[in-house]
This record gives structure tokens, sequence and C-alpha cells, in this order.
């Protein structure tokens, strides 16, 4: 059994390995678990025939013979045929099998050929990753556990030591744990890129942040800003290195209107830019959120007819649940409020912040007035309109219930307007390379609006990725980073995208910020957690009379700021009761559907149940057949053999039935203290056996007639108490798998 | 082993440059495989140490010094896996185990390796024999923990009774020729300064000429032949490494001079000193198990020095009586060497017995008259007196 298992080992990895090496030769992307266990086992079956009894042997030719009479049964039928015609998989299957058995058979027994073939399989993988050749993984750790194997044995070779030392079993007996080494290799990603240590990276960084939070916790300044850790984001608005995603629960929105499928949710504006980091240096405490919202509304409705056209109001509630941080998120365009009394907000350079820093786990709600900002209407009216007059201002401000209050007069409007236009348009200098390739981008562009469109566009257009590495040292300042990242790398996450788009749009002339927040896909839930992976960084971009509109140039991010004006519904309506052909798409599409799957049920085989019985019954027949022929053969062998060599041999028989139902001769026992161990554990009917046996061991020619008819006796006894214990151990036992090797009383040992 | 490490180490460090360089299944393989298997490998160590099993016994556990008992232990793999390397270390301080080395096994599952053999303990004492501790390898010979054997046998050893041969006279015993610091010039009939009031016909005029002063014989024989073995019982290394040789071997020496004396029909008594001087009449018709018995389960201590000795001797007296002195004693000191003058006075012939390892204090301190004989921790006595 030993030797199989050895055997089996070799075979079962050579002929994985071969699998995972001429697959994608023959045209298959990689080998499947089912073919590879089918070609281990097609494989391993000639091992298993070799160590076989006579009966084995027999059992697997019946099946073989089963098989071959399956297969020209079902060579008749058309289909089959068809079916093999494309699925030619089994050939090389088959092939490679036959290929790996040899292969195993030599690595099996001969130590020298596999540390040749150890070197080869090795020397052919470095010569593949040199040549860059595309090499599987599975491919890999074949190879690579094939030559673990060869050294775990050629170790064993030079290994002085007492005790047991063979080395096949002892290759078996530590295979557990060549497998446990194996399958996390297996299993373990193998990116195509070089590893960039990135975890590590990410220790000594989230290390050193939490000392740097740590040190600015309890600096002297007292200045501290718990927000830039729990909120998600990577820093203080930092533009260097990679990003990690915190996976935190951060806040609910509730009561959300369906019909709202995203929300971006402002938290923390920067002004300043050095090349590195956003920095905020607006201290301004005015009301800047509701003064762009009054501003924004009073332009809409004095520019628009149907306002309904360039936003919607809806409102939904905010609860905080894993943050504490000083900032009060809320969406552009938007007023908040709180149950009960006392003002719980404050304004910081265009932020919103909590009033009571300890007062945070609140619950606030939003009326938010959302922006068609996608529909091309609304850029239209960007360029038509400009400062609401103050009648406008000021009706507004009476609807939003929001007049005579402190620092949101009219006046107000207009010193926050220049302060936005005075603080947010400090553009970089632009490179002549660069700026040749803004013309590019922009050439044809009649309006800011459709420029800022087109910027949009052309930097979604670049490369999304978590891991942008670090800047090069060449950059510095603004301009550098613009240089590097719109010429050269064209690679970031949302932070690079942002900041360039923010950059660009002041080159412009354009006010613009850089926004920290969350970008929440709602996919119109009516309640909807936000993660701490949801953060997000965006550009704002300032128009006179309608106030900050968000951007999105970061590639693959949503933006849910659309809905079709009226005049639009009422022409797409028109176009639908014509016929819409999107419809008649739809239709014929469903009618090819339709006969597909009557294609499908003629594809499928139909195997007759003749196919089945006749080979099964063939092949039964021959096990059958060829049983009773081989014990007729061997009654008559035995017969002729003298009492002295058939009592030898059912004595080897007992003991091996014996040693399979686990009362087996010990080493070092003697079969006077074996004969009375087995009259205590198994019964003193066996006892008088092993007393017959050591009878014929010692007192040589005796009368055997009647020990070997109880021989025979106690054998079928034996075989009996096998099969009701264990009738897999039974099988085994006829199938010659539970050999017991040579027993040491008939043959001498002791 | 060694190797092995270093050759796993600089294939991991190798496979950190790989993947730093290069990506892909074959560059991520190498490095998962430099990293899983010798873990792999220090788990299965792991494994084998918590799951090995040992057995072993004697079949006594009161050994007498010098002679073999048998030895019995049992290495024992009760798992479904392979015991690579099991390797076993014996104590060897104070015990031998026969045909024996540092033998490493293999135990294949639910087998086990019994090994029988002997034992022989050297020193008087209770120590720690067997198994002293067990070194588990793995199958890549990577990793191996050395562990203390969890269970230990301990013996109790009893001194070796080394029988004199009968060829040995009463000379050999009490004035050997083998003594390095025989003075060649002294008399070979004992003589002492004449006193007044001596018979002059018992002037030896030969040794008067000689020391020019008149020389009287003396009469040893007119005194009954009794013997007094004085032992050293002083503890004077706590290391048991250091004092439980020496101790054995005064023990053995003064039971071996002790039996011969009586075989011989002389009278025998020996003086210890334990808290008081302690004194044990061994006679020729008594029986002699007692004695031994007693030297058994002497104890040696610290506090029992040779001045304590030798001035609870002083204080005693009766050692005069007897005719012959025999010292076993670790090192001649001056207390000794005040007593000695003191028999010398009295005209009790001396023998001293100085049991050491060491090479170089041993003759020059003792008086030139008196038999001294070395004897070395791993001498036969026998051998020394032959």
């Amino acid at each position: 059994m030993i030797v199989l298992f050895h055997e089996i080992i070799y075979i079962t990895v050579l002929s994985t390995g071969m699998l995972a090496f001429f697959m994608p030769f023959l045209g298959y992307e990689d080998a499947g678990l089912l073919i590879v266990i089918l070609s281990a086992l097609t494989a391993s079956a000639p091992a298993l025939f070799k160590k076989s009894s006579w009966m084995g042997k027999l059992v697997m030719t019946g099946v073989l013979i089963a098989l071959i009479i399956a297969g020209v049964l079902l060579g008749r039928n058309e289909s089959f045929r068809a079916f093999f015609a494309v699925h030619t998989e089994w050939v090389p299957v088959l092939v490679i099998a036959i290929c790996a058995f040899f292969a195993g058979e030599i690595s099996s027994h001969f130590a020298p050929a596999r540390i040749v073939f150890s070197v080869l399989f090795a020397g052919g993988i470095i010569a593949a990753v040199a040549l860059d050749a595309v090499i599987g993984k599975l491919l890999v750790v074949c190879v690579l556990a094939y030559v673990l194997l060869a050294l775990i044995e050629e170790i064993q070779r030079r290994w002085v030591k007492s005790g047991y030392t063979d080395g096949k079993k002892h290759l078996v007996y530590v295979m557990v744990f060549v497998v446990l080494a194996m399958v996390p290799v297996l299993l373990l990603p193998a990116p195509d890129d070089p590893y960039d240590w990135e975890l590590f990276k990410r220790i000594y960084k989230s290390v050193s942040e939490s000392f740097s939070e740590f040190g600015r916790k309890f600096s002297s300044d007292g200045v501290y800003d718990p927000a830039n850790v729990v909120i998600g984001f990577t820093g203080r608005g930092d533009l260097h290195g990679n990003v990690n995603h915190a996976n935190d629960e951060a806040m609910n929105l509730i009561d959300m209107s369906n019909l709202i499928k995203g929300v971006r949710l402002d938290g923390r504006s920067f002004d300043a830019f050095d090349g590195m980091s956003w920095t905020d240096g607006d201290l301004s405490e005015d009301a800047d959120e509701l003064l762009d919202t009054v501003a924004f509304l009073a332009t809409v409705n004095g520019y628009a007819e149907n306002p309904d056209d360039y936003y919607r109001r809806n409102t939904f509630r905010i609860s905080y649940e894993g943050i504490s941080t000083p900032y009060v998120f809320t969406p552009l365009k938007s007023v908040v409020g709180r149950d009960g009394t006392g003002e719980f907000i404050t304004y910081s350079g265009g932020d919103i912040i909590w009033a009571d820093e300890k007062n945070v786990l609140g619950e606030y709600w939003v009326t938010l007035y959302r922006m068609n900002t996608a529909n091309r209407v609304f850029d239209e009216m960007i360029e038509s309109v400009t400062v609401p007059d103050r009648e406008a201002f000021d009706a507004r401000l009476e609807e939003l219930s929001l007049s005579g209050q402190e620092g949101l007069t009219y006046e107000d409007y207009l010193r926050h307007a220049a302060r936005i236009r005075e603080l947010y348009t400090d553009a970089p200098e632009i490179s002549d390379e660069l700026d040749e390739y803004l013309q590019r981008i922009y050439e044809g562009a009649d309006t800011i609006t459709e420029k800022m469109n087109r910027l949009c566009r052309e930097l979604a257009s670049y490369e999304y990725t978590d891991r942008p590495g670090d800047m090069p040292e060449y950059v510095t300042d603004a301009s550098s980073m613009l240089d590097y990242f719109m010429l050269e790398s064209r690679r970031g996450y949302c932070s690079y995208f942002a900041t360039a788009f923010v950059l660009l749009a002041r080159n412009e002339g354009l006010p613009a910020r850089y926004v920290q927040g969350y970008l929440v896909p709602t996919g119109g839930a009516r309640n909807v957690t936000v993660y701490t992976y949801m953060a997000h960084a965006w550009p704002e971009v300032y128009y006179e009379g309608i106030g900050w509109i968000a951007y999105e140039p970061t590639p693959g991010m949503g933006t849910y700021d659309y809905w079709r004006t009226e005049a639009e519904n009422l022409a797409l309506n028109q176009g639908v009761s014509a016929g819409y052909p999107g419809m008649r798409e739809e239709e014929e599409g469903s009618q090819q559907e339709a006969v597909n799957p009557e294609e499908e049920e003629e594809e499928k085989i139909r195997i007759p149940v003749r196919v089945i019985v006749i080979p099964i019954v063939t092949g039964l027949s021959f096990i059958v057949m060829f049983f009773i022929i081989g014990n007729v053969v061997m009654a008559m062998l035995f017969r002729k053999k003298s009492i002295a060599e058939r009592f030898e041999i059912l004595c080897r028989q007992d003991m091996n039935l014996l040693r399979i139902l686990g009362f087996g001769i010990t080493r070092g026992e003697t079969l006077s203290e074996f004969e009375k161990r087995i009259g205590d554990e198994a019964g003193p009917e066996l006892a008088e056996f092993v007393e017959d046996m050591t009878g014929y061991l010692y007192a040589g020619n005796i009368e055997l007639e009647e020990p070997e008819i109880r021989a025979m006796k106690y054998k079928s006894a034996l075989l009996s108490r096998l099969r009701k214990e264990n009738f897999l151990k039974y099988a085994g036992f006829y199938l010659g798998l539970q050999s017991g090797g040579r027993v040491k009383g008939c043959t001498g040992e002791n | 082993m060694r190797r092995n490490g270093y050759i796993a180490i600089g294939l991991f460090v190798l496979s950190l440059i790989i993947i730093s360089n290069i990506g892909g299944p074959a560059s991520y393989g190498f490095f998962f495989f430099t990293l899983f298997v010798p873990l792999v490998s220090f788990i299965y160590t792991i494994l084998v140490y918590v799951r090995f099993k040992i057995y072993q016994s004697i079949d006594t556990r009161t050994i007498t010094a010098g002679s073999a008992v048998p030895f019995y232990f049992t290495l024992q793999n009760e798992d479904l896996f392979t015991h690579s390397g099991v390797k076993t270390h014996y104590f060897s301080d104070f015990s031998n185990i026969s045909d024996l080395e540092d033998e490493e096994y293999e135990l294949m599952p639910h087998t086990g390796i019994r090994r029988e053999t002997l034992l022989v303990c050297r020193y008087r004492g209770e120590y720690e024999v067997g198994i002293k501790s067990v070194t588990v390898t793995d199958f890549l010979r990577l990793f191996s923990i050395t562990f203390k054997n969890r269970e230990t046998l301990k013996a109790i050893v009893l001194p070796r009774l080394e029988i004199l041969p009968d060829s040995l006279t009463m000379e050999n015993i009490t004035d050997p020729e083998v003594s390095a610091s025989r003075d060649r010039k002294a008399p070979d009939i004992p003589v002492r300064e004449y006193v007044p009031g001596d018979d002059v016909r018992f002037i030896n005029w030969k040794a008067t000429a000689r020391t020019g002063k008149p020389q009287v014989k003396t009469f040893t024989g007119e005194r009954a032949p009794s013997f007094r073995i004085i032992m050293d019982s002083c503890r004077y290394s706590e290391k048991p490494e250091d004092h439980l040789p020496l101790e054995n071997k005064i023990l053995e020496t003064v039971l071996a001079l002790g039996y011969f004396l009586t075989e011989k029909g002389m009278n025998v008594s020996v003086c210890a000193f334990n808290e008081k001087l302690i004194r044990y009449s061994v006679k020729p018709d008594d029986g002699f198990e007692d004695f031994y018995n007693a030297m058994a389960g002497f104890a040696f201590r610290k506090s029992n020095d040779t001045k304590r000795l030798f001035d609870g001797l002083e204080s005693d007296g009766s050692v005069t009586e007897c005719s012959s002195v025999i010292y076993v004693l670790h090192e001649w000191s001056d207390a000794a060497r005040v007593y000695s003058e003191r028999l010398k006075g009295c005209s009790v012939h001396q023998m001293l017995y100085l049991v050491t390892d060491s090479q170089d204090k041993l003759y020059a301190e003792a008086d030139a008259s008196m038999g001294i004989m070395k004897i070395g921790y791993e001498d036969r006595i026998s051998e020394v007196l032959g």
C-alpha cells in the first residue's frame, strides 16, 4: 500500500503539472478541476492495477471492458460523436495520463531521476520567467511540489538514523504537511506586478500617522482635527502616496426620496495647494452655505419659467453613527436644521461645523435643492445669469423663513461672493507643453461650461488607481504637479483628479475649491448607510449667481444630478407614441431568445439505456466468469500442494485476517504471548488456531489434516467477522488491497 | 541541519528580491513556497514535540555504584504522521548507558522503538539517570527542539564495596611502598629518641650513628593490633559534579579498608564527624552490613571540616588505644598535622590515604615518616594498592 501511495503521489503531481503545461498549447485557457482529477485518476489506474491482487486486476479489467463497450455503443450515436468531435480534451488528457504514469514510476523508484527531473523542471520555470513566457500558477505549484518531494526523499536518504528509515514510507507519512505547505502557495494571489510592499508601507504610514496625530493632539497649540483620521480620508488634504480604504460605518441617511439615486455630502473644503497638500486658508465665519443656497434659488427663479427643470426640493435626515468629526456633512444647495432649540452649527471658511464638538452624534435634517447640473439646460443657465438682485434674494430669504437673521443680508451675500473670487482663484503657472495640451482639449469650446465639461471628460479618461506611488522629486509646487499628472502619469485616485481640475478651472479664471466628503450611491433606497470607504474628493467651481457646482472628473465615479426637463419629457412622449426603436429591438430580441431553448434541446445528448446496461452487464459477466475460473484454478493448485504447504497458506491468510481485524502479532511478541493475548481479546477459538500454528512451527511434521480443517474454519469465521465489522476492509481483502505481507510465524521469522 | 537552515533563509531572501522585481506566478509561487514550507516544517516540529511519547524504566531504583542494572526505554509515536527525527540524550555525568550513543530514530505512525540495555551509576548519591533530553527534528532538517525529558528516573545509588585481593598484605595497606613520599633514609626498624630510663640494650646503633643521637627501638607489637580509620566528612563543593565523585571515593576507600582489615581479623573503628564525633566499630565477628548501611547513608556536610574533626578526636583521647591510624582525607590540613605529631609521639603508626585528583599539592605537606597513598576519583583501590 505504501509503495502504491508513493507512486500515486508522484503520478498525481506529474499529471497535474503536465496538464497545466500542455493545456494552454492545446488551446485551453487552463486545466479545470475535473480534468485534473480525471487525469490523475487515469494516470494512477495502472499503478493501482500493478499493485492489486489477481481479483483486483480482474475487477479493473472488467471495468475497462465495460467502458470500451460503452464507448463503442455510444460511438454509433451521431450526437455523441458530434459532442466528442468538439470536446477533444480527453485525447491529450489520456496521453498526458500515460506519460505521467511512466514519469511517476521512474520518479518513485529512482532517486537520481528525481533529482534530474527536479533540476529540469525548476530550470524550465526559470527559463520561462527569463523569456517572459506565460506560466500558469498550477504549473509552478506542481513543479515546486515535485521539488519538495524530491528534497524530502533526498534528505531522508542522507539522514543517518536508527529505526524505520524507509524513504517511501517517510514521504507518505509527511505528505499531509507537504499538502499543507503547497495549498496556500496555490491559493494565494500571484499578481503580474512585482510586489510593492504596500502592506508594510501602510503599516509604516499608519504608525507614523498615529504618532503624528498623537503629537498634534497633545501639542501646545491645541489644534486637533480628528475628522481626518476617522472620516475615511487618507490625510489632511494630502496628495501623495497611496490610499487606504477603511470600511467603518460613518452615518445614516434617513427618509431619502426614492428619486435620489446618489448624493454628494460636502465635508471640508480647501483653497490653497502647494504641490503636495491642500490647506484651508479661508477662516471666514460667514454662513456661506445658506448664502449660496439662497442666491441660487433667487437666480433660478428669476431665470426659469419652470424651476423644477433646474432644481428639485427633497428633505431627509442624517444621523452620525461611527464617526466623531467637527464637520457637518451636507450636500450643496441645502439648508440644515435640527429639532430643539439653540444653534447647533457654525461656519468656517465655507464649511459647516458643529457648534459643540461633544454633541456630534446627534441627528439633523437637510432640505436639499438638488441641481440638474448634468442637463445641458443647466449649463445654458450658467452662461446666461449673473448675480441675483436684492429683491429676488430677499424673496428667497423670506420663503426659507430666514429673513432678518444676522449675516444673511444681501450685502453679506455680495461680500461672500467677493471673498470667494479673491480666495479661490489662485492659479498655478501653466507650462507651454501643458498649455498646448489644454488647447487641444478646449479646441472648439465656445463657453466656459463647455470647457469645464471637456476638462472633466478628459480627466475621466485617465486611469484610476489606489496605488499611484509617491510623487517624483521634481514635483514641488502646483505647476509641477500638474505637469506630472496631466502629461506624465495620468493615473491616481480622486484627490489627484479633483486637484488637477481645481487648478485648471482656476487657470480659466473660475473660482474653484477642493472638497472632501462622501459620494453616496443610494440606489433609490430610503435609508442608506454611509461607510468610510465612500469618502471621496471632488472639485467645485463657483459661477456667478449659481454659486458652487460640483464636477466629477474621477474615472468610474457616477454622477446623479440629471433628470429630463419638462420639455424633454414632452418630446420623448411624442416619440414613443410614434414607435420607440428600442422597444422594437427588445421585441425582436425576445423572439430570438424564444428560438434558442429549442436549439439547445436538440443539442442535448440522449444516452439510450442499453448503452449503460450492456457495458455493465458485460463487465460484470467478465468479472464473475474469471472470478469463478480463477477460483477453480487456484483450488486445483491448492489441492495439489502438500498438507504442510496448504496449512502454511491458510496460516498466512488467517494471520493476515487477524491483522486486518486489529489482532495482529506485535513487534517482539512471542507466539505463546500472542496466543494468550488472542485468547483474551478475540476468544478461545482463535487462540486454538495460534496453538495449531505454534505446534506446526515447533513440532515440525505433525499430523495436519485436522489443524488444516480448523484453519479453514477459522478463515471462514474471520472473514465473516470482517464482513460484519468493516465491509470496506473485507472488500479490500478480496481485491488484494489489504495485504498483510509476510506472516512472521509462518516464514520462520521470530 | 544548520546548513539547511542557511539555505532556507538564503532562498527566502532570494524570493524577496525576486518578487520585488518580477511579478507573476513563478516569483510569487517561489516566495510563498519559501515562506510556507519552513513555516509548516516548524509547525510539524512543534507537533512532534507536543505529541511525542517516551517511557523508561530500570529494574530497581536502588543501585550499587559500579554495578549494571537493566534499563529499558520506549519511544512512541501515537499519531498518523511520522516523527522524522527523534534523538535521545542520556545523563552521563554520574551514570553510563551501555552500548548506546546519542542515537537518532524515526518513528512511523502508531509504532514505537524499545531499547533494552544496561545502566551503570558511578557514584553514591541520589540523582537522575537514563534519558536526559530529547531533540526532535523536522523532515527537512530545518528546525530542531531539544527539551528536557518530562519523566526522568531518579536512582538511589549505594557505594561500591570493593573487595581487596587476598594477595595484599597488611604492609600493603598500612605502609605501602608505592608511596612516593616515603623517606628512603628512614630506619628499617622503627626507632625513637633515647630518653633516660630506657634499656640500653634496645639502643639501635645503626640509627644512632646515622642521626648522631641515641635511638632506641620502638615496640609496636606490644599492643593489640587495632586500626582506626579517620574519615573526612566535609563537603568541599555544593556542585554535585564536584562533590559526588570525592565523597563516593572516600566512602569506597573506607569501606574497602574496613572490610579488608576485618576480614584479616583486625579490630577496626571508623571515626567521622557529623556535627559531633561519631565512631563506628567494625569487629571481625560483627556483621559488616550495619557498617555498610551507615556508610551508605552517611551525610557529608560543609560544616564538617577537618578542624572540627581533629578537635573532636583530640578531645576524645581514645585514639592512642589503637596501634594504627589510617587517615582517609581529601586534604592534609594543619589540624591533621598537629594531630599526627601527637600520635607520632605515642608511637602510633599512621597512614594517609589522600583522595584527590590534584597532581601538585599532595606529598610535600605530609610528614615524611608517614605512609601516603594518593587515590584519584576514578581509581580502583585494589589497583592502586596492588
